[in-house]
C-alpha cells in the first residue's frame, strides 16, 4: 500500500511528465490493439469472405484432363455411386460449364440443377433464379450488353430470360458475363449427352474442418478429407478444394502480414519501453536522495527497487487498460466503416477474444517492466551517505572497469551479436537449402536486425558529433544561447542519450518502410515492363491459331506479335525435352526455346533488353535466311556452356522417341529481355533458361509438337481483348498501364499509411521529448535562476533550451532517418539482385522533408511547453522552488 | 562492550572525489554509554557528519571497526544494516529529509511500514509520537505546509517510531533559529531521558553542546579532546510538554 501511495503521488508531482508517458503507452497500445483486432476479425470473417473468391463448393469434382469451361466430361453416376454413403458431404450437385455464343457476344453457359443445387447446400446464385424449362436467367453484365433481351438464342435454341443473376458463387469471379439454365438444357446445347463437367459439394459439418483461429490446421483437414475422396474415386477424376486453396493463399499472404504487424509491434513497444524508461529514470535520477532517506529509516534495497517498479508499473497501467479499450473501440468502428464499404458482400465479424486482451495487456506489462528494470537497479546501488550529500555526489563507488576484469557493455553487445549471429548461421545454409521462403524471409530479417544495431550504435557514438555539426551549421538562429546549448548538451548525454534513440528509432522505422515502398514502387514500375514486355500480353491457354488475328483487328491496335513456346507434353501424354549444347559436346543444359516472328521488336519493349554481347540487329538477325539461322541466347546459358556472340550451339529437340536437332549461331547474349522470365545473368540458374530463334527455324525443327501462344501487343485496350476475346480462346490479358496504375494506387495508400505511422511513432517520441525536457528544466531550476538573476533574457533563455531541444531533435531524425533509408536500399539491392533487375535509386524526399520539418516542430514544441512555466517566475520563487 | 551503545576502533574513513582523495576520519576510538547525551563539535570538515554516517550504518569504514549495541557493523550483511537502521538507530537530518509527497503522520509511519506494523499499529503510534512532540492536529499536513521547526519535530518522531537505542542528530538546530532551536534541543532532552535513548548530536551549536552530558571535539578527522559536559543534565524541563504532563 505504501509502495502504491507514494508511487502515485510522485507521478502527480511531476502531472505533465505523467501524462506525456500515460499518453505514450496509451497511443502504442490502441494502435497496437486496434490492427490486432483487425487482424483477428478478418482471419474470422475470412472463412465467410473466400466463399466469394472461391464459390461456395467446398470439393469439386471434374475429369482428369479438364480445365475451367473447356473439356469432354464425365458421367456422373458411377461417381455418384461411389460417394453415395460419404459421410462427410452433405451431397453432390451435377454442372456443366462451358463457353458458347449469346447474340453477339460470347458467355460462359452454366447448367444447373437447382433442387440438387440447395439440397447439396452450392446454391451458389443471388437471387436464385427460376429455371423452367426453355428458361435462362443472365448475369448482369451480359444482360446490359445484350440490351436487357425478353429471350436469347444459343446455338440455334432460343431461351426465355426469366431473371438476372447479380452474383455467382460458382467459378472465378472474374467471369462477368454468363447464362445459367437448367442441367439438361445446358447438357444439349454444349453436345454432352448425359456427361457433366463437375460435380459441386459442400462439407456436411464446415465447422469441423474450419477454423478460424486455426487456418493451417484448417487447411489440412480439408485436405484430408480431399485425398481420402480422390482415393476413393481413382485417377480419373481430380478433386479439388477451391475454398481451402483460397484460405492457403490467404495464410501465404497474411504470414508475412502478421509477420510484419508483429515487427512493427515490437518497433512500436520498444519505442514506448524507451518512453518510459526515460521518464522513470528521469523520475530515478529526481528521488536519489528520497530513496537513500527511505533506506535509513529501514528500507531495503529490494524495497527501493519495488518502489521503482512500481512507479513504471503504475504508469504503464494508466496508460495501457484505457488503451487497449480504445483499441477495441477504434477497432470496432474502423471493421464497421469496411463492411459498410463492402456493400453487403460479406460480413467482417468482430469478435473479442481473451487472448487478444491477455496478449496486449501482457504487452504493456512487459513495457513497464522492461523500462524500469535498468533504473531500478540503478536505484540500489547508490551508497546511502553520498546519495544524502551532493558534495560527495561525485565519489568514484565502484572500482574502474580495468579492476573488475571486464566491461559489461561491451560483454552485452558482444553477446547480442554474437547470439543473433549464430542463429542466423546455422538457419542460412538450411534456409536456402530448402528453398523456404519463410526461412528465407527470417535470416533476411535477422541480418537487418544486425545491421540495425550495428548502425545504431554507430550512430549513438556519432550523436554527440552530429549535435555539434548542426549547432555550428544553424546555432546563428539560436544567438549567444548556443554556446549555452552546446554545454548542456554535453553535460546531459545519458538522459539525452535515450530520448535520441527514441526519437532516432521512431524516424528510421518510418523512414524505412517508406523508402522500402519508395524504392520498391519504382523498381517495380521496371520489374512490371520486364514481366509484361509490351503494352499488353495475353496469354493463350489453349489452341488460339486465330486468336493474333483476332487482336489485330481490335481497335487500336497496333502491332501483335506472336511468341511461341513449347507445351510440356503432347495431348498423348508424350513428354519431350529441349537442350542446348555447344558443338564439341562438352556441355549441355535443360533449356526453354521461344520463337519469335518479326514483328516482336515493334510489340515489346525493346530498349529494356540489356545486351552483354550484340545489339537491337539481333532481333532482325533471328529471321533472315541463313544456312545456319542465329539464336539469341541469355547470359547465363552462355556462361554455363562457354560459348559467346559468333559462336554456335545446337538444340536437341527430343519428341518422345524423335530427336530433332537444330544447330544456330548466337547473334546476340543478352542479360534480360523484357517478357522472358527466364533469360537470366547468374550461370547458377542456366538449366531452364531461355533461347530465342525465329520462327522459320523454328517450325522447321519443331514440327508437330504441341505449342503455347503468347501475343505481345502495342495499342488497343486490354480490356477491350478481355471483353471480346477473352472467353472465346481462353486468353489471359495483362496489361502494363493496369499494373502500374495499380502498383501506383497501392504506393500511395502505403504512403499514406506511412505518414499515419510517423505520425504515430513520432507523436510517441515527442511526448517522451516532453517529459525528459521538462524533467531537465525542473532540475535546472537554480541554473535557470541563477542565469536570469546575472542578466539572461527570458527570450534567451527560450532560445537556449529550444536550440538543444531543436538540436537533439534534428541530429537524431537526421541520423534515424539515415539509417532507416540506409537499410531499405540494402534491402531493395538484395531483392532487385536477386530479381536480376537494376536498382533505381529514388529519395522519398517528402517523407524525409516531412521527418524533418517535424523533428525541428517537435523540438520547438518541447521546449515551449517545458519552459513556459518557469520562464515567467521571478528569481527567488524559482529559488524556493 | 554490551555496556556501550557505540564503541569505535581505529575508525577511518577517506573517499575519492573524482580523483582526489579525501581523508575524512584518521583513527577514531570512541565509547559511548547507554543512554548518554554526547555532542560531536568540530569546524567544517573535522569529520562530524562522516563520523555520525558511519555510526548510523549509511556508510562504510574505510578502516577500524564499529560496534553498535554489542553488534560489529563489519559482520552484517546490507540486509542486516538495513534492520538495524530501522529497529536500533534513528537519524536526524539538518534539513530535515522529509519525503514532500508524504504527509506528516504518513512521514513516521515509514519506519513503521519497514518494520512490518499493521495499518492500525502504524497510525496509533505515529499519532502518539505526533502528540509527543505537539503536532497532533498537524498529521495530515504535508512538508511543504509546516514550518522549519514543525517539519524537525516531524523528523524527531520518525527517528523515534521503532524506539531505537541510538538517535543520531546531524546539526539538529542549524536551519532552525535559535528560539526554535532550543525548543526542539529541550525536547530532545526530555525524549532521552524518558525512552533511555542515547544521543549523539554533530553540531556547531554550543547552546547543543551546553546541553549534552559530554563534548566530543574533533579537528582534522581525530578526537582533539574527550570532556564531559559540567553543567550537562537529563532531566526533563518544565516547558517541555513531558515536562508540563
Amino acid at each position: 500500500m505504501f509502495s502504491t501511495t507514494y508511487a502515485l503521488r510522485n507521478l502527480g508531482r511531476r502531472k505533465m511528465r505523467t501524462a506525456m508517458g500515460v499518453l505514450g503507452v496509451f497511443c502504442t497500445l490502441a494502435l497496437l490493439t486496434a490492427v490486432q483486432i483487425g487482424l483477428d476479425a478478418i482471419s474470422l470473417s475470412y472463412i465467410d469472405l473466400v466463399s466469394l473468391a472461391a464459390g461456395k463448393a467446398d470439393v469439386v469434382l471434374q475429369a482428369d484432363e479438364d480445365r475451367w469451361f473447356e473439356g469432354e466430361g464425365f458421367e456422373p453416376g458411377p461417381i455418384e455411386a461411389k460417394l453415395a454413403g460419404d459421410a462427410r458431404l452433405k451431397g453432390l450437385a451435377p454442372r456443366v460449364i462451358g463457353i458458347a455464343p449469346v447474340g453477339s457476344a460470347y458467355a460462359v453457359l452454366v447448367g444447373i440443377d437447382p433442387a440438387r443445387e440447395v439440397s447439396a447446400g452450392v446454391d451458389g446464385l443471388t437471387p436464385w433464379p427460376r429455371l423452367e424449362k426453355g428458361e435462362c436467367a443472365l448475369s448482369e453484365e451480359l444482360e446490359r450488353r445484350l440490351k436487357k433481351p425478353e429471350s436469347v438464342e444459343v446455338r440455334g435454341t432460343k431461351l426465355k430470360v426469366s431473371g438476372v443473376v447479380e452474383r455467382q458463387l460458382v467459378f472465378p469471379q472474374h467471369v462477368r458475363e454468363f447464362i445459367v439454365t437448367d442441367l439438361a438444357t445446358a447438357q444439349s446445347l454444349l453436345g454432352m449427352g448425359t456427361r457433366v463437367h463437375q460435380l459441386a459439394g459442400a462439407l456436411r459439418e464446415p465447422r469441423e474442418y474450419y477454423d478460424a483461429r486455426d487456418l493451417h490446421g484448417s487447411v489440412s483437414r480439408l485436405k484430408d478429407a480431399g485425398e481420402t475422396i480422390a482415393s476413393l474415386l481413382g485417377r480419373d477424376i481430380r478433386v479439388t478444394l477451391p475454398r481451402a486453396a483460397a484460405i492457403a493463399a490467404f495464410q501465404e499472404f497474411s504470414a508475412p502480414l502478421r509477420a510484419f504487424f508483429g515487427i512493427f509491434a515490437a518497433v512500436a513497444l520498444a519505442i514506448t519501453a524507451l518512453l518510459v524508461h526515460s521518464i522513470v529514470s528521469v523520475s530515478e535520477e529526481e528521488r536519489i536522495r528520497e530513496h537513500a532517506i527511505l533506506r535509513t529509516v529501514g528500507a531495503k534495497r529490494r524495497h527501493i527497487f519495488g518502489l521503482v517498479l512500481t512507479e513504471s508499473t503504475l504508469l504503464c497501467v494508466l496508460g495501457v487498460v484505457p488503451g487497449v479499450f480504445a483499441g477495441i473501440l477504434v477497432a470496432r468502428v474502423a471493421l464497421w466503416l469496411v463492411s459498410l464499404a463492402m456493400k453487403g458482400q460479406g460480413q467482417i465479424t468482430v469478435e473479442l477474444s481473451m487472448r487478444t486482451m491477455f496478449m496486449c495487456l501482457a504487452a504493456g506489462a512487459a513495457v513497464s517492466l522492461a523500462s524500469a528494470l535498468l533504473p531500478a537497479i540503478r536505484s540500489t546501488k547508490r551508497g546511502i551517505a553520498p546519495a544524502l550529500d551532493p558534495a560527495r555526489r561525485g565519489e568514484v563507488i565502484e572500482p574502474p572497469t580495468g579492476e573488475r576484469g571486464f566491461s559489461r557493455v561491451l560483454l552485452f553487445i558482444g553477446v547480442a551479436l554474437s547470439a543473433i549471429s549464430m542463429v542466423v548461421f546455422f538457419v542460412l545454409p538450411t534456409a536456402f537449402l530448402s528453398g523456404d521462403p519463410s526461412m528465407i524471409g527470417a535470416v533476411v530479417l535477422g541480418l537487418l536486425v544486425l545491421l540495425l544495431i550495428g548502425f545504431t550504435m554507430v550512430a549513438l557514438a556519432v550523436q554527440p558529433l552530429a549535435e555539434r555539426v548542426l549547432l555550428r551549421l544553424g546555432g546563428w538562429m539560436f544567438g549567444k544561447s548556443a554556446e549555452l546549448a552546446a554545454r548542456n548538451l554535453a553535460r546531459s548525454r545519458r538522459r539525452s542519450t535515450s530520448t535520441s534513440l527514441m526519437f532516432a528509432l521512431s524516424v528510421c522505422f518510418v523512414l524505412f518502410l517508406s523508402s522500402l515502398v519508395a524504392l520498391f514502387s519504382r523498381a517495380a514500375s521496371t520489374f512490371i515492363e520486364y514481366q509484361t514486355g509490351a503494352e499488353i500480353r495475353v496469354q493463350a491457354h489453349g489452341p488460339s491459331r486465330d486468336a493474333g488475328a483476332a487482336i489485330a483487328k481490335l481497335d487500336g491496335v497496333k502491332v501483335v506479335s506472336e511468341i511461341r513456346s513449347l507445351r510440356g507434353r503432347t495431348e498423348q501424354g508424350i513428354a519431350f525435352d529441349v537442350a542446348a549444347r555447344d558443338v564439341v559436346g562438352m556441355r549441355q543444359l535443360w533449356i526453354v526455346p521461344f520463337a519469335a516472328d518479326e514483328r516482336l521488336e515493334e510489340a515489346f519493349y525493346a530498349g529494356r533488353a540489356a545486351f552483354a554481347e550484340g545489339d537491337a540487329s539481333a532481333f532482325r538477325d533471328l529471321h533472315k535466311e541463313e544456312e545456319v539461322p542465329a539464336a539469341i541466347v541469355c547470359v547465363a546459358a552462355a556462361r554455363y556452356l562457354g560459348v559467346a556472340k559468333g559462336d554456335l550451339i545446337e538444340l536437341w529437340f527430343q519428341l518422345g522417341a524423335e530427336r530433332h536437332i537444330g544447330r544456330f549461331r548466337i547473334a546476340a547474349v543478352v542479360a534480360s529481355l523484357p517478357g522472358f522470365h527466364n533469360f537470366r545473368s547468374r550461370e547458377g540458374a542456366a538449366h531452364g533458361s531461355g533461347i530465342l530463334v525465329g520462327r522459320a527455324a523454328w517450325d522447321e525443327i519443331v514440327g508437330s509438337a504441341p505449342t503455347e501462344s503468347v501475343y505481345l501487343v502495342r495499342g488497343g485496350s486490354a480490356q477491350s481483348i478481355r471483353e471480346s476475346l477473352g472467353l472465346r480462346f481462353h486468353l489471359t490479358v495483362e496489361s502494363t498501364e493496369e499494373q502500374r496504375r495499380h502498383s501506383e494506387v497501392l504506393y500511395w495508400a502505403t504512403q499514406v499509411l506511412f505518414a499515419l505511422l510517423l505520425c504515430v511513432s513520432v507523436t510517441i517520441a515527442v511526448f517522451g521529448l516532453v517529459a525528459s525536457t521538462a524533467s531537465g528544466v525542473a532540475e535546472r531550476r537554480r541554473e535557470i535562476a541563477v542565469l536570469k538573476a546575472v542578466g539572461l533574457r527570458r527570450g534567451d533563455l527560450m532560445r537556449m533550451f529550444a536550440a538543444e531541444a531543436v538540436v537533439l531533435t534534428a541530429a537524431a531524425g537526421l541520423i534515424g532517418a539515415g539509417i532507416g533509408y540506409l537499410l531499405a536500399l540494402l534491402f531493395v539491392m538484395q531483392a532487385t539482385m536477386l530479381m536480376e533487375m537494376p536498382v533505381v535509386v529514388v529519395v522519398p524526399w517528402l517523407t524525409l522533408g516531412a521527418t524533418l520539418g517535424i523533428s525541428v516542430v517537435a523540438g520547438l514544441m518541447a521546449a515551449f511547453i517545458a519552459t513556459r512555466g518557469m520562464l515567467h517566475k521571478p528569481v527567488a520563487e524559482i529559488l524556493r522552488g | 562492550m554490551n555496556d556501550h551503545a557505540v564503541v569505535t576502533s581505529n575508525v577511518q574513513k577517506s573517499f575519492l572525489l573524482g580523483a582526489t582523495a579525501v581523508g575524512a576520519l584518521r583513527g577514531v576510538d570512541l565509547q559511548i554509554p547507554r543512554g548518554q547525551f554526547v555532542a560531536i563539535m568540530g569546524p567544517s570538515g573535522c569529520g562530524k557528519s562522516t563520523l555520525l554516517n558511519l555510526l548510523g550504518a549509511i556508510d562504510v569504514p574505510s578502516r577500524g571497526e564499529i560496534h553498535i549495541d554489542g553488534t560489529e557493523l563489519s559482520r552484517l550483511s546490507d540486509d542486516g544494516l538495513a534492520d538495524l537502521r530501522r529497529d536500533r538507530i534513528g537519524y536526524v537530518f539538518q534539513f530535515y529529509n522529509l519525503i514532500p509527497t508524504l504527509t506528516a503522520r504518513e512521514n513516521i509511519e515509514v519506519p513503521l511500514h519497514f518494520a512490518g506494523k499493521s495499518a492500525s499499529e502504524r497510525r496509533e503510534r505515529a499519532m502518539q509520537l505526533l502528540e509527543r512532540v505537539g503536532l497532533r492536529d498537524r498529521a495530515d499536513h504535508r512538508p511543504s505546509e509546516l514550518s522549519g521547526g514543525e517539519q524537525q519535530r516531524v523528523a524527531i518522531a520518525r527517528a523515534l517510531a521503532n524506539k531505537p537505542t541510538l538517535v543520531l542528530l546531524d546539526e539538529p538546530t542549524g536551519d532552525l533559529d535559535s528560539t526554535t532551536g532550543k525548543e526542539i534541543m529541550t525536547l530532545l532532552q526530555n525524549v532521552s531521558v524518558e525512552e533511555k535513548v542515547t544521543l549523539v548530536v554533530a553540531t556547531h551549536d554550543a547552546m547543543v553542546a551546553s546541553m549534552a552530558q559530554r563534548v566530543v571535539k574533533l579537528r582534522d578527522g581525530r578526537i582533539e579532546s574527550d570532556c564531559f559536559a559540567p553543567g550537562g543534565g537529563a532531566s526533563p524541563s518544565k516547558d517541555s510538554p513531558a515536562g508540563a504532563a
